[in-house]
């Protein structure tokens, strides 16, 4: 009921205007919705190409750690009996061949792979152990563990996490998951145009043994680092360790909240490392290398003892003889824990 | 929050949304919330700095409009641009002697106050009364990282405007447009050439004198695409909200001359210098001839150079240009008497031959874009012994190393190329792109071209841009 | 002074300063029609148009025109 008999032509004019203002920008919202559809089903088809495996371990760095490992497991006609994966304190940490040699001087002939390598995350480490079992049988995978599980994916895996992994997580709810995913149509176009033209994106898809024969495999000497010098034979002070910054994980409120979540990325991989373990009948041992006067108990040492026995080497934690820096042992500290390593490894009934 | 952060367009679509969900004066109240909510990403402290400075240049707006006598506005202008000046070279010499951090767009919003303060001073109708709407020309967040610098007249009509109209759809898509193109620019283009000239840089007396030649030119290839596509983000994010703003690039690369070139490059910064110091420094120079101008010339350029930062390599570059300005225009100013006076005798022409025009428009281009590169060695150098290293290299004064491009990998010189090529092609004007456009809008419907561009982004970027960086989570 | 007979003085100095010799001066003229008009040869212009009118222009005189032929008034009343 209206007060005045006119129609309201300016009310209808209005609200026609604003109607029309309402469909044209509905209709730009459609178009801007259209375009990420498209965005992402162009993405989502490139996902589909394949890859040279060869090539993708190559990504990183051509001349990297990762194409090393690589080519160990696949190219080096060699066994690898026991296969050491951890962060780069077992890197430097422990020697593939201070092992062999210790157990050689016992009897046995056992093959170690070193493929601990800088940067944590267990879900880097899954993959390489993932490739591992598609050409090697080994026998005991050592796994190096923190004193606090690292709450993060490895920055690496995108280079050569399998695409299932990358889209398919054990847990949507992984902190790295848009990250890894984002990479995955980049690292597929670049692989598909390695593909045709490696020469121009310097990916090789040819084994050069000189090349392979070329690269370190034992890192508990001296060696050039990052253009930087890691001396592993100088002995360093202990208030020159003590001074050092430690790097703390970045633990906001959201990175919290995923790990909540997902109950802890390192855990879900370790899961799936034991499964595949158990089904190749290969044994899981973790090994603890402490950070100098760090922690010496495993926090989730439970949950580990039902995958294989933990051997806690947290007791090297005071002993700043055997230090490099505030995390890493230096070539006293990796005898040390390699030979321990031996010993336990010779003790396993293989 | 970068303009080239994937984050940042997740939360602007939304808040685009709300601005037009608003109406009337509540779009400017919230745009002005917006902006001061992106400033406060940067910094807290230096907001206070921008709200504390847009207030007192509010004030001595309205002071020097209603004050009657010419003295008292004289004074009002006097203290008001002092003040601000005083602000920038405080920042400025801060930050070059102490490696400070500076205000987040302090050398543009104190160049758009400065700007308010002298027009008002120069006609009482241009003040801006609205609180609301004054607060948010500094502040206008799209354009307060790196500009373009927009005059307070345009932008105060397009507020007003906006408050009362509808959404302009096709604005907004262009809006749009602008932003694909200028990502795209900046990230696939602008990115991988800076990453390529890094390398470069880190160890040039490695590389041959060739390579090191090429990477001057590209210093001034990586700027162009670098900064024009910023600014077409810039730009684009206004028009979101429906504020057109100045462009900054006009095919810089068909410059013939190095005046020519000042008139087509940063061109919101030259043309606020020429309107507020060059011309009104001119006029009251003008009763010193030749010498007034190139005076007046001289300082002009030699402050776009330490706008930039109070350092040597950008006094440096100022100079360059102050020198080369002087001479261009002084040799064309007698080129043109020449031939005004043969013009007057009647003479016959010159007999021999005399180049083509286009010749020497091609010459002259060239010319400019060396005189250019060679200025970008002081401008682009990080510290002054980088920039004479590199120079002496290029002289001949110390040796170029053996490393040429035959020797770099093709996955890292072939990408370069293309860049280089494709920053030359656009800043040239982009001859024929029209009608290609044309062709491409007659067959595919401009959500799949959106679309393509925005797969082409995400897949083309280099490593480190537009990733989400992990340690945010 | 009428500014039709302004306008023919200021002819042949606008063809010298901005180097054109067909120029036309028009009122409705502009800076942004003439490719030579820009803030150096503006100067030159502010200059020679001084010089043969007898005349000083402020700042604020010369700021607000908008096209010839507010020049034109602007001489025409600085003249008078």
């Amino acid at each position: 009921m209206g007060n005045s008999s006119e129609p309201d032509y300016d009310g209808a004019l209005n609200g026609i205007e604003t109607s029309r203002e309402r469909m044209a920008g509905l209709r730009l919202f459609g178009v801007l919705a259209a375009s990420l559809v498209v965005a992402l089903i162009l993405s989502a088809a490139v996902c589909l190409l394949p890859e040279n495996d060869y090539q993708k371990w190559q990504l990183q760095d051509p001349d990297g750690r990762l194409r090393w490992i690589y080519e160990r497991i696949h190219f080096d006609p060699t066994p690898i009996d026991v296969a050491i994966v951890g962060p780069s304190r077992a890197q430097l940490g422990l020697s593939a061949a201070a092992i062999e040699q210790d157990l050689a001087q016992r009897g046995k002939r056992v093959n170690v792979a070193n493929f601990a390598m800088l940067g944590s995350g267990r879900d880097l480490q899954w993959a390489i152990l993932d490739e591992l079992f598609k050409a090697k049988s080994p026998k005991v995978v050592v796994l190096e563990v923190d004193e606090e599980p690292y709450p993060f994916g490895h920055f690496l895996f995108k280079h050569v996490g399998l695409t299932e992994a990358i889209v398919f997580p054990p847990s949507p709810f992984l902190h790295n998951y848009l990250y890894n995913l984002a990479y995955l149509p980049i690292r597929k176009l670049k692989l598909f145009g390695a593909n045709l033209f490696p020469g121009l994106f310097g990916l090789t898809k040819e084994f050069d043994p000189k090349h392979y024969a070329e690269n370190r495999t034992d890192y508990s000497t001296s060696f050039i680092g990052d253009g930087k010098l890691v001396d592993m034979e100088h002995r360093v002070s202990r208030d020159t360790l003590l001074a050092e910054p430690r790097e703390p994980v970045p633990r906001t409120r959201f990175a919290r909240l995923l790990t909540r979540i997902n109950g802890g990325e390192d855990h879900l991989f370790i899961e799936k490392i034991a499964r595949e373990a158990k089904a190749h009948g290969t044994q899981l041992v973790f090994v603890h290398l402490p950070m100098f006067e760090g922690p010496r108990t495993v926090s989730d040492e439970d949950f580990l003892k039902q995958f294989g026995p933990v051997l806690n080497y947290g007791d090297l934690a005071p002993r700043d003889e055997l230090f490099e820096n505030w995390s890493h042992l230096n070539h006293a500290g990796a005898m040390n824990a390699s030979a321990r390593l031996a010993d336990a490894i010779a003790g396993l009934k293989l | 929050m970068s303009f080239t952060s994937p984050l940042f367009y997740v939360v602007l679509v939304p808040a685009v949304a709300v601005f037009y969900w608003f109406s009337g004066r509540w779009r400017a109240i919230y745009l002005l919330a917006l902006s001061y909510a992106f400033y406060a990403l940067s910094s807290r402290v230096y907001l206070v700095l921008l709200i504390v400075a847009s207030a007192a240049v509010y004030a001595l707006g309205l002071a020097i409009a209603k004050s009657n006598g010419e003295r008292a506005k004289q004074a009002y202008l006097a203290v008001g641009v002092a003040a601000v000046i005083a602000v920038i070279v405080a920042f400025k010499a801060a930050g070059a002697w102490r490696d400070f951090l500076l205000p987040l767009g302090v050398s543009f919003y104190s160049f758009k106050l400065i700007s308010y303060l002298i027009e008002v001073y120069w006609d009482d109708e241009a003040v801006e009364r609205d609180p609301i709407v004054f607060f948010l020309f500094p502040a206008f967040f799209p354009q307060i990282i790196s500009g373009p610098i927009q005059r307070p007249e345009p932008f105060f009509t397009q507020m007003r405007a906006i408050m009362a109209r509808s959404l302009n759809a096709d604005q907004i898509e262009t809006g749009f447009r602008f932003i694909l193109g200028g990502l795209m620019m900046k990230t696939l283009v602008g990115d991988r050439l800076g990453a390529f000239i890094e390398t470069i840089d880190q160890s040039h007396t490695n590389y041959s004198y060739g390579v090191m030649l090429t990477t001057v030119a590209c210093y001034t290839l990586q700027l162009y695409a670098d900064f024009s596509g910023y600014t077409n983000i810039a730009l684009g994010i206004g028009k979101l909200f429906g504020v057109e703003g100045p462009p900054n690039f006009n095919a810089p690369f068909l410059a013939v001359n190095i005046q020519d070139m000042w008139r087509r490059w940063h061109m919101s910064l030259t043309l606020w210098l020429t309107d507020y110091l060059f011309t009104p420094l001119s006029m009251s120079l003008r009763d010193y001839g030749q010498a007034g101008l190139i005076g007046a010339i001289c300082l002009n350029m030699i402050i776009i150079g330490v706008w930039h930062g109070f350092t040597l390599n950008y006094l440096v570059f100022g100079i360059l240009h102050a020198v080369f300005l002087s001479v261009t225009v002084l040799i064309l100013g007698e080129l043109a008497r020449r031939k005004r006076a043969a013009g007057k005798a009647k003479a016959p022409p010159t007999p021999g031959w005399r180049p083509p025009g286009a010749l020497l428009r091609v010459l002259g281009a060239a010319l400019t874009f060396a005189l250019m590169s060679f200025s970008q060695i002081f401008f682009h150098s990080e510290t002054f012994s980088q920039a004479t290293s590199i120079l002496a290299q290029l002289a001949g004064a110390a040796p170029s190393g053996s490393t040429g491009w035959s020797d770099m990998p093709a996955y890292f010189s072939v990408p370069a190329w293309i860049c280089m090529g494709v920053a030359l092609y656009v800043g040239a004007g982009a001859p024929g792109a029209r009608g290609l456009f044309g062709s491409l809008n007659r067959t595919a419907p401009n959500w799949l071209q959106y679309g393509v561009c925005l797969f082409l982004l995400s897949v083309l970027s280099t490593e480190g841009s537009g990733q989400f960086i992990y340690g945010q989570f | 002074m009428e500014k039709s007979e302004i306008e023919s003085r200021l002819t042949p100095i606008f063809r010298d300063v901005f180097n054109d010799d067909a120029l036309v001066v028009t009122e409705g003229m502009t800076a942004a029609e003439v490719p030579t008009w820009d803030s150096l040869s503006n100067i030159n212009m502010i200059i020679a148009v001084e010089k043969a009118f007898g005349v000083k222009f402020s700042i604020k005189d010369v700021r607000n025109l908008k096209n010839v032929g507010e020049l034109l008034d602007l001489i025409k009343r600085k003249a008078a």
